[in-house]
């Protein structure tokens, strides 16, 4: 899906493709910082009501307002940040090791291992992504682990397919022969010598992988089945804040912003990556 | 021929029918412990529970509730609401329209929202406009589509008269004119893989010795960029999106919900929340064969628009 | 003798790349008249088809040029980056396979200059089409008009691009080797219908190549090109077989007799200079065995030193009697 083009000028393509990585990895330091920082940098309590301010204005006390609760939506935009990008981050690590290690198999041994394997990624692939996620995280019931659950028994499947084509075109490489009739073993060659080639792909897919998660989790919370309220998370304050849109336009606009600002941040960072680590 | 090839690829789909089949109806009993404690709460009465799984067959051996599943799905059974207590495929029945019109609409706008953006990127390669529309699926992959139809409804549908503000109309008229926000806000979904493939095909195609060929015939650049450039570059594009179709029709699922379309997403969801276990379970796989149907569409599409690729 | 159709006066092209500004082309002058064949021989890398870009008026963006070029008398904008092709000429490129676009059908894509550029109607652009399919040797044009590219054989894809060249009424083909991608009894024939179409409809023809047999075998005069310079020019007969210049005699190689068959090109020591930096005197130096001091001085360019041959070579005289 990425998008690789012959270039007029290679140089000043490789020149803006790490201004990319930089602004990426900036904007994204920036963002974790203030969810690291959170505590600190206001006083107020994401969860605590306060009755007395309720739906109030961008203001210097509040800088974002307060929701229907009372809550200062700042300080919830960034207790939720802490959250989603641990979700986000937290859940793409089991499809990216299953999925990479699988695919690798696959690729490798070819036979029947890459049979049931593809098989299997043929099937899921079917499924539209947020049927199979609401489906499985209906039947596991709402809350973290399900989505941490669900996310890693779908979104396998894309490693899977990258590092299985991958891995076939390696196979036949030189460096794999050589290392055959060297006489090490299968998993030492595939760990040692094959990942390390091919780990780009899956590498940059993963930037964009985590986007997606980090949408999906949103909008399973927006749809009740994702992170539980009261606890602070960009979809429940987006769904809080639908019916005050017309009078409080900051309540959801700004949540989304948010997850806007962070996909473009590891958009940015996965473009970057794509061009920093494509080999000469 | 077309139509030898069309039933090739059914039966070629039948294995990823009856696997989606599998995971559809184990889906449920990934559940630790059992589906009615999961659908009636922890706090359910035993009595109620032993009920619950009587009345739905869930005493049975799991190999027996599945094969009387399947056996239902041969003589068109979905199985039973059980918040309305109707046949699913009742409950299904006239949702087919909404769905269908706004994948159909929305791949349209995709496309109508890709064109532009790929050509002057392609024809500005390596310049602002191409740095411009580069940025573009950053920010339209992170874009939650719920988000982009509440703020479509709420700051367009509500100062735009003829816009409803989400619903379904009675006449097709009507319909296409609800169809309009809901076809966007899903479009907006897919545009970045559209647009970024397009803009890639493009400008490999025009570089290509037949562009040369053509410009040297000495027609106007619009014309070779129109019957010459696009009409290759779209082909691998109709194949990304038919790739990312899962995308596209999960992202309608939210959209209905948001602008209260009676289409099959709305059902789904509306059965997720009243926990109805076999509307979802049902829906999940109807979600399915749709997406393998629609992809045998995207190749016929492709075959339509590229005379190299064999029907046969 | 008639006035020439093709004029190109001391052209220089620029195209900038991230090396460097390439002097693809450095003060190239040549005359081509109605009916006649002129062959423009070079290495790859030697600016030969930058010099037909700029003919055809289709210079990329990057490209800076001055000079002047002027078909049936009227100047060719030399502006880099124009999209649509000088009235008068058209082109024949390499590869059939890939010159055609494979999602349109043949006849399409021949009936399209006289539909969208002489304005014919679409019946008689049809006719058109199906008249050039019959004039270039395309057996059953009203079948074949409907076929797609990959359904034809390289020969007939070749005479598709040709009746494509034929359809916008050119004054001048330019031919980009037109037959290195095509097995040597298709090339023959290919050959032999351009030398046709050029007597019947007294188009002129420029045939660039590297390949010296089909210059012998279809051109009446020709030029020999090196680091964006015509090193040596003039008659078929004369450049061939009393050659001036040690380059030409270089990629003659041991066989001067081209009759003899297709000759092809000898390995010359050596690599073409640089043409970010190519500094002056002759470009040839580097590899020429005939090579003294002030060969790398100075400005080399064409002069006569027959009537029927000019050189770029101070040293002619001590060749006249090498070949």
């Amino acid at each position: 899906m990425t998008a690789v083009s012959r270039s007029a000028s290679p140089k000043a393509a490789r020149g803006r493709r790490s201004y990319s990585l930089v602004i990426g990895a900036g904007l994204l330091g920036v963002i974790v910082v203030l969810a690291i920082l959170a505590p600190w940098i206001t006083p107020y309590d994401p969860l605590a009501h306060d009755l007395e301010s309720i739906l109030a204005p961008l203001s210097s006390d509040h800088l974002l307002g307060t929701d229907h609760l009372g809550r200062d939506v700042w300080t919830r935009l960034l207790y939720a940040a802490r959250l989603d990008l641990l979700i986000g981050v937290g859940a793409v690590i089991t499809p990216f090791v299953t999925g990479t290690l699988l695919g690798a198999v696959a690729g490798y041994y070819g036979g029947r291992i890459d049979l049931a394997v593809s098989a299997a990624t043929d099937m899921l692939f079917a499924f539209p992504y947020y049927v199979l996620i609401i489906a499985l995280v209906f039947s596991l019931g709402p809350g973290i682990p399900s989505i941490f659950i669900a996310m890693a028994v779908v979104a396998w499947v894309s490693y899977a397919r990258i590092v299985r084509g991958e891995v076939l075109s390696a196979r036949g490489q030189q460096y794999v022969m050589a290392a055959k009739t060297l006489g090490y073993s299968d998993l030492r060659i595939i760990v040692r010598h094959i990942l390390p080639n091919v780990i780009t792909q899956p590498v940059t897919y993963a930037m964009s992988d985590i986007v997606v998660i980090i949408v999906g989790v949103v909008t399973l919370s927006y749809l009740g089945l994702g992170v539980p309220p009261p606890t602070p998370d960009w979809g429940s304050m987006i769904a809080s804040g639908q019916s005050y849109l017309t009078t409080q336009w900051q309540l959801s606009t700004i949540p989304g912003i948010a997850v806007v600002i962070v996909g473009l941040a590891f958009s940015l960072i996965g473009d970057g990556l794509t061009h920093r680590l494509r080999p000469e | 021929m077309a139509l030898r090839y069309f039933l090739r690829r059914l039966l070629r789909m039948i294995p990823v029918i009856l696997g989606m089949t599998i995971i559809v109806f184990f889906m449920i009993h990934l559940v630790p412990g059992d589906p009615a404690r999961t659908l009636l709460g922890p706090r359910a009465p035993a009595e109620a529970i032993e009920a619950f799984n009587l009345r739905w067959g869930f005493d049975r051996p799991l190999h027996e509730q599945f094969l009387s599943f399947l056996g239902g799905l041969f003589q068109g059974d979905l199985g039973t609401s059980m918040s309305y207590n109707v046949p699913t495929t009742e409950l299904v029945s006239g949702r087919f329209t909404p769905t269908l019109l706004l994948l159909g609409i929305s791949a349209l706008f995709a496309m109508i929202i890709s064109l532009p953006l790929a050509v002057v990127a392609a024809l500005r390669e390596e310049r602002t406009p191409d740095h411009v529309v580069r940025v573009i699926p950053m920010v339209g992959l992170g874009l939650p589509a719920f988000w982009v139809g509440i703020l479509l409804l709420t700051f367009v549908a509500l100062n735009v008269d003829w816009l409803p503000v989400g619903g379904y109309g009675a006449t097709w008229p009507d319909r296409l004119i609800a169809m309009i926000l809901p076809g966007l806000t899903v479009a907006i979904g897919i545009a970045p893989f559209t647009i970024r493939s397009l803009r890639s095909s493009l400008i490999e195609v025009m570089e290509a010795d037949y562009i040369a060929t053509a410009r040297a015939k000495g027609l106007a650049g619009v014309r070779v960029l129109w019957a010459h450039g696009l009409r290759n570059a779209v082909i691998p594009t109709v194949t990304v999106l038919g790739v990312n179709l899962g995308w596209l029709v999960g992202n309608t699922l939210i959209v209905e919900k948001v602008f209260a379309l009676p289409g099959l997403g709305a059902l789904m969801i509306d059965a997720v929340l009243e926990r109805d276990f076999a509307v979802v379970q049902g829906m999940a796989l109807i979600f399915g064969l749709l997406v393998v149907l629609v992809n045998l569409l995207a190749d016929v599409v492709r075959a339509s628009l590229d005379p190299r690729v064999q029907l046969s | 003798m008639s006035a020439p159709v093709l004029q190109v006066r001391d052209l220089q092209v620029r195209l900038s790349s991230p090396r460097g500004v390439v002097q693809a082309v450095r003060g190239v002058s040549f005359d081509v008249e109605a009916g006649h064949t002129h062959g423009i021989v070079g290495e790859s890398g030697s600016g030969k088809t930058t010099l037909l870009r700029a003919i055809l008026g289709l210079l990329p963006g990057n490209a800076t040029a001055g000079g002047a070029i002027s078909v049936s008398g009227r100047p060719v904008p030399l502006a880099g980056g124009r999209s649509k092709a000088v009235e008068g000429v058209s082109i024949v490129f390499q590869e059939p396979m890939t010159a055609l676009n494979p999602v349109v059908k043949v006849g399409r894509q021949i009936s399209e200059a006289p539909r969208h550029r002489l304005g014919l109607g679409r019946r008689a652009a049809r006719d058109r089409a199906l008249e050039l399919m019959r004039q270039v040797g395309i057996p059953d044009p009203a079948r074949r008009f409907d076929s797609y590219p990959h359904e034809l054989s390289g020969g007939l894809s070749q005479r598709v691009l040709i009746a494509i060249a034929l359809s916008a009424e050119p004054k001048i083909i330019l031919c980009d080797e037109p037959t290195t991608a095509l097995d040597v009894t298709v090339q023959d024939q290919i050959l032999k219908l351009f030398s046709r179409i050029s007597e019947e409809t007294g188009v002129a023809i420029v045939y660039v190549t590297h390949d010296l047999a089909v210059v012998a075998q279809t051109c009446r005069t020709v030029s020999v090109m090196y680091a964006g310079q015509f090193l040596e020019s003039g008659t078929i007969e004369a450049v061939f077989g009393q050659s001036r210049h040690p380059y030409t005699l270089g990629l003659l190689g041991a066989v001067p007799d081209v009759s003899r068959g297709r000759t092809p090109l000898v390995a010359i020591p050596g690599s073409p200079p640089d043409l970010v930096n190519p500094g002056e005197g002759c470009p040839f130096v580097p590899r020429c065995s005939y090579a003294r001091d002030e060969c790398s001085h100075g400005v080399f360019s064409l002069r006569s030193v027959n009537h029927h041959q000019s050189t770029a070579c101070i040293r002619s005289d001590a060749l006249a009697g090498a070949s």
